[in-house]
């Protein structure tokens, strides 16, 4: 078609779209007056019209991701890597697949493991893969599948790995039990495996039958050492099992999942860290299954095996009546469900094993019908052993304090620059602060020093343009750049003009040291560290790092003057960035750290760094500037910057560390109604989300994120108070009100997985316990009568179902939280249960047909279910005033679909949109939070929009307390 | 955390510095990368919504709209959307690549993988079919630019490109269908 016709195509065609789909061709026919072509033209293109209703619908981003999840795998075979020539494909699974191949220069047989491609989708686990890889690669020993080294395949990393042929020690414990003797040669094996890595800092995650290999009739190998740490996801702290080692997300085949399962440690199925105590634990329970050749924790679905493994005690008649009585005392001390009391040497189990072969072979050991003498004594070894272990780490660790948080108004009413830089920072002994900060409606930066005991901040006079403050060893005086004339200068604490000692056209740090020299880096153009003398003098080059092609900067003098650490990398790509250290005055550099910037050396004895938003630990040896195990996540949120690589954190050496949390501008709460008119309310503190109202509308409940914490909020219109309910329980979220306004239903985890609690309104009472679940559980709404609540409880096979907990008793004689039954479990994700006003209906949002819509069920049940929203709909939510529900349709925008009871039919109209107008971008939170409640009136909703204005104000930090011991206890060097 | 870095160098290539381009690729490929993951591990993987959030968030994370004044905002949003595409399409042009380069054959180990030919999931297909729309009405191929690779609302499309939301979705409903009988015809003659 000639472009001149286009307009007329256009017309026709969106003419068209607006007349019944039967009166289109008629018509065409008319307008286009026997212009075939054009009426050619005009029906194909109406022909698509809808016909792909998919078609472009989710952003391409969202398609891209689900490409990335689905991508298929090339073949490999014939292929060469490196010095491999890839022969054959040995198997597929979990992990990826696993080829054997040829190494053309050795000249051996290697097996290289093809991750998934997602490994490379992740720097962070792509950097922890390399780490771990590399340590392991040190690990040689007999009995541990050695690691030759790391090569990258397209887009996938791939681990060349030693070839074991032999038999999968989960096939031999298929075919039935081991007999003990051989059972305790395989065991003594894996115990001397576990014994060798654990000493190098290396737990396994995911000892299993299906991880350990028997060659050559007897010799052991374990595989896979420490993978499913390097493989996981970043967070560990998740308490959902899904973050268990080598659970696949994609792994529908249920085997994976229970092969795994079954073997994981109470602590790693409640989703706490681990530690080699969980190795201890799959290790016993692999030697039961030897010895009894049957699995030790079962269940149909992953789940019930991770229920068996938290609650169920081994069935210990199984053992063969030959197991020697010490043999017996160790599976019980592997098996120990508080990892306090377990066993905690790889290397005594061995000793155990050892000892055990070379005595007689129990053949009078008592029968399965004849326990009670023997298991006495078998208990109160157990029982020995473990106060013994309770008394040995009670007097190794000696008295800790637990660190206390706080956060911290900067004092005054001054904010940090908006430009995240290091510019916060604490005097050696802990007592004073100095940092960099703008007085309101000022555009000057200017430093100030605070003491911690008191309330204000003081402005240094003279110092503005200030950046990057750093404090003398004795406290008196601070070290800091003045930006506007490229000077470092120096000022004292108690005040007086600042003292310019030298340029620096352009900083990127400076340090104090102990010797009263300052080492700084004038511009990030030179891979040179100056020094000057902090009483003045001339600047002279201090190192070089010619090794390294990046730019240098965030300098620390290690304690001993001896060794400086800094961080080197490249514009706006630190995340990609190193940290190294360097002796001085004529040492190379060593990198120490990759994908991590602005490392700062602690007195205890680590490093601290960042790596996207952040903040790691890595135990860090001074004297061979070393790292000496692994790192550990302490803080998320840290302030930094990848752009310049330094961060807005700090310690004193008295132990408390001061950071700046990255959280976004707080929100803003408005009105909406029906019109889609919008007023601003009021401008919310943090991040608020899950708003739903009380009964009376007077009150609104929501859940704040302040300080990385999540708390229930109550905030009163009349008197615009805000009453904080939660403090000090992780996981807090989703109030929601009981029909009475008295009491508050939430999710929180305190130990364990999040489950369900109640707390009173007022505040006048601690919260207690609904439910206890090794499953997720969230609230959702309360029956009107008060005696049901609806919630929705995430498990591994079912996704999310819908539950009711009934509640018995009244307010006079007190309530009581019944057993809880199932409303809908289905293969798909339902939640957002919501009781109709009148009880008799429970909507709800599952993604069965493949998209998330809106349902309605009638309470109790049974009944059918009657479809709501069409083409998308989540976030259900009842009109109080009127016969609507309200949800948030695809599009973004508020629908309302009216609806009639008639007996017991539910009838629903069409749904209309509720306003014309969108929802704010931002509405969509992290973590599928809902943003928007409905006013008792109907009329209105109240929203909780991130602003589209200046960024927020930064005013605070976080102070954290007693620091150390808590860095001690969480990032502990490997023994050597 | 907002990656300032992203916004600072978007303006900067808006304002027609191409080196920023250099730098800002990697920086958006990775946070693809991050998408891709948490698709794969969210616990609510394959969930439209939530892909959708993930988006979104990634979004936030990558560029800190805030920052950018009202009046460049706008601009600053195209820029971004003609970034997505860019990296998108040619992320996707290097993996077919890889899928039919060289002697590889292509074996799906995961059977239970379905195999999707869904127009608009062929990104490589799409590009071409949008620079043909191009040529035929510049604006609907922006439209479509900028509501799907930019993830814009149909308001915010609308002020970019200073019309009304109504002739946005009338745009994007012929380009649509414009667009599929493009793709259908391609496939066609690929065949």
């Amino acid at each position: 078609m000639p472009p001149e016709r286009w307009p007329a195509i256009e017309r026709l065609y969106h003419a068209a779209c607006a007349l019944p789909a039967g009166d289109r061709a008629a018509f065409l026919a008319r307008e286009c007056g026997g212009d075939a072509a054009l009426q050619r033209e005009v029906e194909s293109l109406l022909a698509e019209d809808g016909a792909t209703p998919h078609f472009l619908s989710e952003p391409a981003l969202a398609v891209a991701g689900a490409q990335f999840a689905d991508a298929t795998r090339s073949n490999l075979i014939g292929r060469r890597i490196g010095a491999y020539e890839i022969q054959a494909l040995l198997g597929a699974g979990g992990m990826g697949e696993v080829y054997r191949a040829r190494d053309t220069q050795l000249g051996r047989d290697v097996a290289i493991k093809v991750l998934p491609s997602a490994f490379l989708a992740d720097l962070d686990r792509l950097a922890r893969l390399e780490r771990e890889a590399r340590v392991l690669a040190s690990l040689n020993h007999a009995h541990i599948g050695a690691i030759y080294g790391l090569e990258r395949v397209d887009h996938s990393p791939a681990l060349v790995l030693e070839l074991v042929d032999g038999e999968m020690l989960a096939e031999r414990i298929a075919r039935g039990p081991i007999p003990v003797d051989e059972a305790l040669q395989i065991a003594r094996q894996i115990a001397d495996a576990l014994a060798a890595a654990h000493e190098h800092g290396i737990i396994h995650r995911d000892l299993k039958p299906a991880n350990i290999k028997v060659a050559d009739g007897d010799t052991v190998k374990v595989l896979d050492f420490g993978l499913a740490k390097a493989a996981g996801p970043a967070a560990a702290s998740s308490a959902d099992a899904m973050s268990a080692p080598t659970l696949e997300p994609h792994a529908t085949q249920s085997g994976i999942i229970l092969g795994t399962a079954a073997y994981m440690s109470p602590e790693q199925a409640a989703g706490k860290p681990v530690d080699k105590r969980s190795d201890l634990w799959a290790f016993g329970v692999v030697l039961l299954e030897m010895l009894t050749g049957r699995q030790v924790f079962k269940g149909d679905t992953a789940s019930h095996v991770l229920a068996a493994v938290l609650k169920d005690d081994p069935d210990w008649t199984t053992l063969p009546a030959n197991t020697p009585a010490p043999i017996r005392t160790l599976l019980r001390r592997c098996l120990e469900k508080d990892r306090r009391l377990r066993l905690d040497s790889a290397a005594d189990a061995r000793l155990e094993i050892d000892d055990a072969l070379k005595a007689e072979p129990a053949s009078d050991g008592p029968s399965k019908g004849r326990p009670p003498v023997f298991w006495g004594v078998a208990a109160a070894a157990a029982l020995v052993a473990a106060i013994v272990v309770i008394v040995i780490m009670a007097s190794r660790t000696g008295p800790t304090s637990a660190p206390a948080w706080m956060t911290m108004d900067l004092g005054g009413d001054a904010s940090m620059p908006g430009e995240v830089g290091p510019n916060v920072t604490l005097s050696p002994d802990g007592s004073a602060m100095a940092f960099v900060a703008l007085k309101r409606g000022s555009n000057t930066a200017q430093l100030y020093v605070r003491r911690l005991d008191r309330l204000l901040a003081t402005v240094l006079s003279g110092t503005e343009n200030a950046r990057e403050p750093f404090f003398s060893p004795d406290g008196q005086w601070i070290g800091f750049f003045d930006s506007a004339n490229g000077k470092l200068k120096k000022v004292a604490i108690a005040g007086g003009a600042p003292i310019t000692l030298c340029d620096a056209p352009d900083p990127r740090g400076g340090t104090w040291t102990d010797d009263g020299t300052i080492v700084f880096q004038p511009t990030p153009d030179v891979g040179a560290l100056m020094r000057v003398a902090a009483a003045g003098g001339p600047a002279e080059p201090f190192v070089t790092a010619p090794d390294i092609d990046a730019s240098i900067r965030w300098p620390q003098m290690l304690p001993g003057g001896k060794a400086v650490l800094y961080t080197a990398g490249v514009v706006a790509q630190f995340e990609a960035g190193t940290v190294a250290v360097q002796r001085v005055p004529n040492g190379k550099p060593t990198i120490i750290l990759r994908n991590a910037y602005y490392g700062r050396y602690v007195s205890t004895g680590h490093i601290l760094y960042l790596h996207e938003g952040t903040l790691f630990a890595v135990p860090f040896d001074i004297d061979r500037l070393a790292v000496t195990g692994a790192p550990v996540q302490l803080v998320e949120n840290v302030s930094g910057s990848p752009g310049t690589g330094g961060a807005e954190f700090a310690l004193s050496r008295s132990g408390t560390l001061m950071y700046v949390a990255s959280e976004p501008a707080p929100d803003v709460i408005s009105w909406m109604d029906r019109s889609g008119r919008s007023t601003v309310l009021r401008v919310a503190f943090g991040i608020w989300a899950e708003p739903v109202f009380s009964p009376d509308g007077g009150r609104l409940a929501m859940t704040i994120a302040e300080g990385g914490q999540f708390n229930i909020w109550v905030y009163e219109w009349a008197h615009d108070a805000a009453t904080k309910l939660t403090f000090e329980r992780a996981g807090v979220d989703r109030p929601r009100w009981t029909p009475d306004g008295r009491r508050l239903a939430f999710g929180a985890r305190d130990g364990g997985s999040v489950n369900l609690f109640w707390i009173r309104a007022d505040g006048t009472a601690a919260a207690q316990r609904l439910t206890e679940s090794p499953d997720r559980q969230l609230p959702d709404s309360w029956h009107p009568s008060g005696h049901f609540l609806a919630y929705t409880e995430y498990s591994l096979d079912t996704k999310a179902d819908l539950m009711t907990l009934p509640m018995s008793g009244n307010e006079a004689s007190g309530w009581k939280p019944g057993t809880p039954t199932v409303f809908l479990r289905t293969p798909f994700y339902e939640s957002n249960a919501m009781f109709s006003p009148d009880g008799r209906w429970i909507a709800y949002e599952s993604d069965e047909t493949g998209r998330t819509e809106v349902f309605v069920r009638p309470f109790p049940g049974p009944g059918a279910k009657v479809p709501i929203s069409t083409g998308g709909g989540q976030w259900p939510r009842w009109s109080p005033a009127k016969r609507e529900l309200l949800y948030r349709g695809a599009d973004n925008r508020i629908m309302a679909a009216a609806y009639s009871e008639v007996g017991e039919v539910f009838r629903a109209e069409k749904p209309q949109l509720w306003s014309p107008r969108e929802l704010p971008a931002g509405i969509m939170r992290p973590l599928q939070r809902a943003a928007f409640a409905v006013h008792p009136d109907g009329e209105r909703i109240a929203l909780f929009v991130p602003p589209d204005a200046a960024p927020g104000t930064r005013d605070k930090v976080v102070l954290v307390l007693n620091f150390f011991d808590e860095l001690r206890r969480l990032a502990r060097p490997a023994a050597h | 955390m907002p990656d300032h870095d992203v916004t600072a160098l978007l303006l900067a290539w808006g304002q027609g510095d191409d080196a920023a381009l250099g730098r800002l690729i990697p920086l958006v490929e990775r946070e693809l990368h991050r998408i891709a993951h948490a698709c794969m591990a969210g616990e609510r993987q394959g969930h439209s919504l939530q892909a959708t959030a993930l988006v979104n968030e990634a979004y936030l994370r990558l560029v800190d709209v805030r920052r950018v004044n009202w009046q460049g905002r706008t601009h600053f949003l195209s820029m971004s959307a003609r970034l997505m595409r860019r990296v998108l399409v040619d992320m996707a042009r290097a993996r077919g690549y890889q899928k039919r380069g060289g002697e590889m054959t292509r074996v799906t180990f995961d059977e239970g993988l379905p195999v999707t030919d869904e127009p608009g999931r062929d990104f490589v297909a799409l590009d071409d079919a949008l620079r043909a729309l191009e040529k035929v009405d510049a604006r609907k191929s922006q439209v479509i630019e900028l509501r799907f690779f930019g993830g814009l609302s149909v308001e915010e499309t609308a002020q970019v490109l200073k019309v009304s939301p109504d002739t946005v979705l009338r745009d994007g409903r012929l380009a649509k269908s414009w667009l599929l009988r493009e793709l259908r015809a391609e496939g066609g003659r690929a065949s």
